[in-house]
């Protein structure tokens, strides 16, 4: 009776985890194999786009990467590696399973923000590869953009990548999802080609347009929506809230991520924040009990800013004590009367770990 | 109070509907006497009526009453549809142009959630009119108890905490339009306990028995209330605490027709306002819209086996159900949907039975005792 009970309940149970296949599929970013080669990105912080004959084709979100590759006997003598939303400046070292390190031909990208590499295998089966801009541990002071719900307005979006690369301090692109309107793969792959414009790399979590068109699109383009990478002794803490919730496995792997960052700043992003500025709207967490057990979390593992999207205008509050952060003005439909057009936000982060923040108007 | 628009919708159609006299009652009694009532429609046609209020009544709601040949309910029915669209289309452009714009945002969701109430009424009210019984299925209560006290279990699944079974209480004390009303529910498995305290004014509806006073005409009533709830979250290190008012009315259907005897419909709006406790970091304000539409029969009539039995939509977002998870872009806007229902199989003694789907999904059942009919 017990067990029937239950199972009535797990039937139920899948419409409360409209997530929970982007969660296992998140699982599956960042591992590729053929034509010889076996590749794993470590915490799936690349998208392998392609493994063909002597090429390895990847889609950075973070970026440092460290990559396993396995090559059988019949592989390519030489293989190249092509990293898309890589930044400019990132190299790749190459060291056998013995840690010895093979030359590496580096050559340039056909943007900005991607490059190629190539070594030889000589008589070596198994490889790291670790890509890593040269300034991976500088304490000093950076800043990225946050721009997020680009949508329908990707015909217009040149002019706000001009803005950002005009900006020589921005590192990267910091983006809280919805970089499509239908999350159609067409609109997923314009997106990519009019992003090779921009001099800095863009790493995202999605929205919930980005998963209109159904799961997996995004992964297989831009990777995983929940994960976290560490630049310049910051953290960064990605997670998939597209379905206004947050997935019980991304909330266990959330307990380590917090371990992690509570001694170092910690910045947070998501697509649809727990909790709106404007409660009557509620464009936030379909439970506000979820809502208010996640903030707790962040409250207690230290995290210094939380960056939202969604809501299609600008606002500066506090959940839970933490500094947030909406900001949805990528050029999607705006939010009426509320002063502000298509904007993205910069934030500046010193060597302290102290935060700051700050507007770009681009309308 | 933010959101007059809706509110002078809401009491608009309430209004219109309480201020219309109960269908048999409009008949004068000679016409009875002189006219023997029509004879009930065929099994082909009812079945005919039935389909008809599926294909085109689905769009077109009253075409069940229409195929009935019903006419003088059918036409309300879509008016009622018609009222239902004009809201909810209007609630929902001013959402969509305004952009969710935060001045607008309540009384463009509000309208919305009015307008998409009606649609459901006006629909499901066709479909139980072809589907009924003549006289209906049932007949309220025109007297309400001084006192009702309600023991129950509820089993929560939700995949995000770790509570299961809970326990609570509830008791609602009621002196002549004044209602008491205060309800307890804690996890048996994990920290958690919602507490809730109200006190509600009735405008007209259903009352403790008075002396000299004539009971209500059918279950119809309006009312306000003025609440507080606290809910704490102990394993999870916060609390939420809201203090609402909420202006609620029902209508009881055979004021729109004979066919509907035995039905009525709910609706009621609000807004919350209070604040989160955090374990580790300072409190914060939260608002919430409330709102809640419901449409339900009575099974059976008082004095024999009887109660009543809903389908509802709650927009509160902060209760065990919460926002109703769905995927895709509309994700977390909605509240919760939910059946529920009281049977009392003595003057006294009773059972209710309920279950929501939102975030989580809620099942429960409660005991229940109530004193003072007389």
């Amino acid at each position: 009776m017990r067990r029937a009970w239950h199972a009535v309940f797990a039937l139920f149970a899948g419409c409360l985890s409209p997530g929970g296949d982007r969660a296992t599929l998140d699982l599956e970013v960042g591992h590729g194999e053929g034509h010889g080669a076996q590749v794993t990105v470590e915490e799936g912080l690349a998208a392998v786009r392609a493994v063909e004959s002597g090429a390895l084709r990847l889609w950075a979100s973070a970026p440092v990467l460290t990559m396993r590759v396995h090559f059988d006997d019949g592989a390519a003598e030489a293989w190249d590696v092509i990293v898309d939303n890589s930044l400019p400046d990132a190299a790749l070292t190459v060291a056998t399973k013995s840690g010895e390190v093979i030359a590496v031909q580096t050559s340039p990208g056909e943007f900005p923000t991607q490059r190629r590499f190539r070594f030889p295998l000589g008589p070596n089966r198994d490889f790291v590869l670790s890509l890593r801009p040269p300034d991976a541990d500088d304490p000093n002071s950076f800043r990225f953009a946050l721009l997020s719900d680009v949508q329908e307005a990707l015909d217009r979006v040149q002019d706000i990548y001009a803005r950002i690369d005009a900006d020589p301090s921005i590192r990267f692109v910091l983006s809280a999802g919805d970089l499509t309107d239908k999350g159609t793969a067409e609109e997923h792959d314009r997106f990519q080609k009019e992003l090779r414009s921009l001099q800095v790399p863009f790493y995202a979590t999605l929205g919930n347009h980005d998963i209109a068109a159904g799961d997996g699109i995004y992964q297989r383009y831009f990777g995983r929506g929940s994960f976290r990478f560490v630049y310049r002794g910051v953290q960064f803490t990605l997670l998939d809230s597209a379905s206004a919730s947050i997935e019980p496995a991304v909330y266990d792997m959330l307990s380590g991520w917090l371990d992690e960052g509570r001694n170092r700043a910690h910045v947070v992003a998501m697509h649809i924040p727990p909790l709106d500025p404007v409660g009557e709207r509620n464009a936030a967490f379909g439970s506000r009990n979820e809502a208010g057990a996640l903030l707790e979390r962040l409250a207690a593992g230290k995290v210094d800013i939380t960056l939202y999207g969604h809501i299609h205008a600008h606002y500066n509050f506090s959940n839970a004590g933490i500094p947030a952060v909406v900001s949805g003005g990528g050029g999607a439909h705006p939010e009426k009367m509320a002063g502000i057009g298509r904007h993205y936000v910069t934030v500046d982060i010193d060597e302290k770990g102290a935060l700051q923040t700050g507007v770009v108007r681009v309308d | 109070m933010r959101y007059p628009t809706a509110f002078l919708v809401l009491a608009t159609a309430l209004g219109c509907g309480l201020l219309a006299a109960p269908a048999h009652a409009d008949e004068p009694a000679a016409s009875i006497s002189e006219k023997p009532p029509p004879p009930p429609p065929s099994p082909a046609r009812r079945a005919l009526a039935t389909g008809a209020a599926i294909v085109p009544g689905l769009v077109l709601h009253g075409a069940g009453h229409a195929a009935l040949g019903k006419w003088q309910i059918a036409w309300p029915i879509l008016g009622v549809e018609m009222l239902g669209l004009g809201l909810g289309a209007a609630g929902a452009f001013t959402f969509w142009y305004s952009g969710a714009a935060r001045d607008l945002v309540g009384p463009a969701t509000a309208l919305t959630l009015v307008g998409g109430g009606l649609l459901g009424f006006s629909w499901l009210a066709d479909v139980y009119g072809v589907l009924a019984p003549p006289g209906g299925t049932g007949a309220p209560d025109r007297i309400l108890p001084h006192v009702e006290v309600a023991l129950g279990y509820r089993y929560v699944h939700d995949p995000r905490f770790s509570y299961r079974n809970l326990a609570g209480a509830a008791l609602d004390l009621r002196l002549r339009p004044v209602r008491l009303s205060a309800s307890a529910w804690g996890a048996l498995d994990a920290g958690n306990q919602r507490l809730r305290a109200s006190v509600a004014y009735r405008f007209l509806g259903p009352q403790p028995f008075k002396d000299k006073t004539a009971p209500a005409e059918d279950g119809s009533f309006v009312e306000v209330s003025l609440g507080v709830t606290h809910h704490a979250y102990q394993n999870e290190g916060f609390g939420l605490t809201l203090a609402e008012g909420f202006a609620f009315g029902r209508l009881d259907l055979a004021r729109l027709g004979p066919t509907l005897e035995g039905s009525f419909a709910e609706m009621g709006l609000g807004w919350a306002l209070g604040g989160y406790d955090y374990a580790h970091a300072p409190g914060e304000a939260a608002s919430l819209l409330l709102m809640r539409a419901a449409i339900g029969i009575y099974l059976g009539s008082p004095g024999d086996p009887h109660g009543e039995v809903s389908l509802f939509y709650d927009h509160r977002h902060d209760d065990y159900a919460a926002g109703l998870m769905m995927p895709g872009i509309v994700s977390g806007v909605l509240g919760h949907f939910g059946l529920g229902g009281t049977f009392y199989m003595t003057e006294r003694l009773g059972f209710g039975l309920e279950a929501q789907i939102g975030s989580a999904v809620v099942a429960g059942f409660s005991l229940r005792y109530r004193g003072g009919m007389r």
